[in-house]
Parts: C-alpha cells; structure tokens; sequence
C-alpha cells in the first residue's frame, strides 16, 4: 500500500534530525567511556579447615604461605573474570577455578556438608555499600560439616535455616550480641553461645567452620572497614501548624470562626448601609 | 491474607531469583584437583531491607509514605501534605531485625484542616497499622501511646531507637497549642510491635 502522506522538506530535516541525536549519542557515549578503567576486586583469602596451615596460590604465584587455619589473608587485588586458586594444607589440597565478580570478595576453602568429602572453595561477595550511622553489617556464612542452621542473637533467633554454602546479612546497632548457632529449629549449640562484637561503620563477617564431631567448631571472624552514613536522628518533629487538634481550645475551635464570622458581617452590613446612605 | 514476616522468614522470593547460583558450575562430583567452585548463595530466610512505601491506619485509612530525612536545623522534614507520612530514612526500614521504624505526618494544616495522623492522639493498645513496601508487608500492633514534652523527644526511648526489637513508631503533634510558644506543646508517640 502506497504511503498517504509524503515527508515535506521540513519534516524530513526533522527525521535528519532524530537519527542524528539518535546516532550520535552512542558514539558520544562510547568515546567518553574511554580509555576503558581497569577496575581491581578486593579479594580475601580465608582458611576455613581446621588443624593445620594451607599455603596459598593464585594463577599459579604464591600469595600466601603457612596461612595459618581459621585465618584471613588479604586483600589481594584481581582483575574481574577467571582465576586459579590453590590451597595446599596438611594432607589435603584443592585446586580451584574462581569467577571474580565483585569489588570486594572471600575466597574460602571449607569443609562441604558431607564430612567425608575433600575441602570445597566457595566464593563469597562481599557487601561494601555505606550503613546507617551508629550501624554495622553482620554477615554469616554456613562453611562447616552441619546440617542447616539457625544463627541466633540473645537467644532469639536473627538468622533461620541456613545451609552449608549459604550466607545471611543484616544491618545491625553497633553492639556486641550473644552469638550461638544451632540445628533449625532447636536448641543444642553447635557453636557458642561466643559474645561477637559488631562495630559501627564496618562489615563483620563471621564464617562458621569445623565440624561438631572432632570438636573443631570454630568462627573466623573478619571486619572490612564501610562508609558509615552521617544522618542523625532528628532532634524535633514540628507536625501540626493549625491548632485544630487542641483539647483545650476545642469549643474554641468551633466557636471563635463564628463570631468572628459574626463580628465581619456586622461590619460589612454597617459599612455597606453607610456607603448606601451617602450615595 | 497471609502476613508476611520480615524478620527471619522467608518473603522476598526476588532475592532468591537473583541468587547468583548458575554463575559457575558447582564443586565437581568427583576428584578435588578439578572443583569447580560455588557461589556462596543467600538463604532462602535472607530479606533485603526496603523503605517503606504506604501506611494503612486501624480505620483502613491509606496514606502514602515518602522518605525523608533530618534537616540542618535538627528537625525532621515532613511532607507538607497531611494525607502523606514521612518516613525517616535513617532510621530502620522494613526487614531490619532492629530498630525504630519512624513514620511522621503532620496533624493538621491551615489550608486542609484535620489530617489522619489526628488518629493517633486516642489510638488504643491493639489497634493495628500494616505497612508495606516495594516486596514486603508486615503488621504492627499498638503497644502504647504517649503525648511527650517536644522538646523531650530526643530522649524519648523508643523514638528514633536503635537498639530492641523492630518496632513502628508513629509521630504527630498533640496536646495544647500555643500560637505564640511555638505551637503545640507535645508530640504524640504511637509505639507499635510487629504482630503476626
């Protein structure tokens, strides 16, 4: 079907137009984007197999050696993609491919839930966004040979049914809070009742390790410094500008308009009668 | 309708959604040399905080929620619309464990005259808000209600608290007014606790 319209010269500047900022934009866009920045991850090293110390290597280069077990090493800095990492530790090793994804990550070896399987390498992100002022953020990961667990707070429970692998988080008072884990849905700690401190402006993770059978379960523990937002709770709520909700002035409320209506009419209707009587 | 629980349950199935658990191969079935590395994966449990976006009053009033924050002067910016309830940001948002959840309102205006939050001045113990946002949505019951000195607010312990368990606090302005002392002389405190 033949078009019913055709493009004046003036509509087809304005098409010209269109497709021009259309186009350009990109290609605007594309040349502010470079020299491409090559940004680093913020990554840690983290020991989680109980007894002895692992040694370290990342793409083949030793970067740590006699990590000692339940330790931290870090942060090295990657490139975000592919790497290799190994941990050599007494009478076991794993040799792992890792994806780094984010700007700061945990890489930790651990026990699977099975006891009777070799160390794993799970990478954990780390969440670095700024916290409430007067907050800290707590994260807990489940690396250890149990069944999944809940992660209480003075007794109550902060963190439910979580499983080898698995992480939870939350921002929290700085404070330091009575920390036990136990099986989901009961009572028997696995691990502690241990006193954790949380400190404002700073992500505590704490990754449970070990296995209750031998007796090595333990916490690594591990504070990354955040932004701390500098809000303040505010000092006066000012929310009521009218008086309409005084229980004293209540009558008042309602009386005071009328007379004062009252008072207006009467002089409108006095002047009005003069102005009358003059004209 | 089911009420959903912010603490410690699960309700934010987007979270879980965005689990980035296919991102590389689990470990592999057999031998330690070639392992391929998991993720370390959210719990199903795990909540995401958000702001909260509307109010519902025990009478079924619905009031819309914005956020807002302290000003230089110390006093905390409220939306100039009665019907509309400030929330403080840097306090607790739905999903914190802990904390005061503040919402503000302003109980009247000259140009639109008594406003919802004029409830909360013989709101009783029991009477129930829900409050939502984005993906989440819990119930808060009255505990107590209270008219403090304004300038006692500060040091009011539930308001802009920290610490205990996540509670709803709701702030208006009551009690007797005095155009020439600055207003009315109270501020009216509704503490509510999650019920479910």
């Amino acid at each position: 079907m033949a078009p019913k319209f055709t493009l004046g010269s003036r509509s087809a500047a304005v098409v010209a137009a269109l497709l021009f900022s259309v186009l350009a934009v990109p290609l605007a866009a594309a040349s502010s984007a470079s020299p491409p920045v090559k940004a680093t991850s913020q990554v840690y090293l983290v020991h989680g197999v109980p007894g002895g110390p692992a040694d370290v290597s990342v793409d083949g280069e030793s970067v740590a050696s006699g990590l000692a077990s339940a330790a931290v090493h870090g942060p090295i800095e990657l490139t975000p993609g592919r790497h290799t990492v190994a941990f050599a530790g007494d009478g076991w090793n794993v040799e792992a491919p890792i994806t780094v994804e984010n700007a700061s990550e945990d890489v930790v070896v651990h026990l699977p839930a099975d006891a009777a399987a070799d160390p794993i390498v799970t990478v954990f992100a780390n969440e670095v966004t700024s916290v409430r002022e007067g907050h800290g953020r707590i994260t807990v990961a489940h690396t250890a040979v149990v069944p999944p667990a809940d992660i209480r707070a003075g007794g109550e429970v902060l963190f439910a049914n979580v499983a080898n692998g698995e992480f939870v988080t939350a921002e929290v008072p700085a404070d330091t809070y009575e920390v036990d884990v136990v099986p989901t849905g009961g009572d028997d700690p696995l691990l502690g009742p241990v006193d954790l401190e949380v400190t404002a402006g700073a992500l505590t993770r704490v990754f449970a390790i070990g296995e209750p059978e031998d007796g090595s379960m333990t916490a690594v523990v591990q504070v990354i410094p955040l932004v701390e937002s500098s809000s303040q709770p505010p000092s006066k709520v000012g929310s009521g500008v009218a008086g309409l909700v005084d229980p004293q002035e209540e009558q008042g409320v309602k009386v005071w308009p009328a007379i004062l209506g009252a008072v207006l009419m009467g002089v409108a209707l006095v002047l009005h009668r003069r102005r009358h009587v003059r004209s | 309708m089911t009420v959903l629980t912010v603490v410690g349950c699960a309700t934010d199935s987007s979270d879980r959604a965005a689990a980035p658990d296919s991102a590389v191969p689990g470990p592999a079935e057999a031998g330690w040399r070639t392992d391929e590395p998991g993720r370390g994966r959210p719990a199903a449990s795990q909540v995401t905080p958000e702001g909260p976006v509307a109010l519902v009053l025990p009478d079924g009033t619905r009031m819309p929620v914005v956020p807002v924050d302290t000003q230089p002067n110390g006093a905390l910016e409220l939306p100039s619309d009665i019907g509309t309830a400030g929330w403080w940001s840097g306090g607790a948002r739905l999903g914190d464990p802990y904390g005061a959840l503040v919402l503000a309102a302003h109980v009247d205006s000259v140009s639109q005259g008594v406003g919802p939050f004029a409830r909360l001045l013989t709101m009783r113990p029991g009477q129930r808000f829900r409050l939502s946002s984005r993906t989440l949505s819990a119930e808060f019951a009255v505990d107590t209600t209270r008219f403090v000195h304004r300038d006692s607010l500060p040091r009011d312990p539930d308001a802009f608290a920290r610490e205990g368990p996540l509670r709803l606090v709701l702030i208006t302005c009551g009690g007797p007014y005095d155009a020439n002392a600055g207003g009315y002389r109270d501020n009216v405190i509704v503490v509510a606790t999650r019920s479910s």
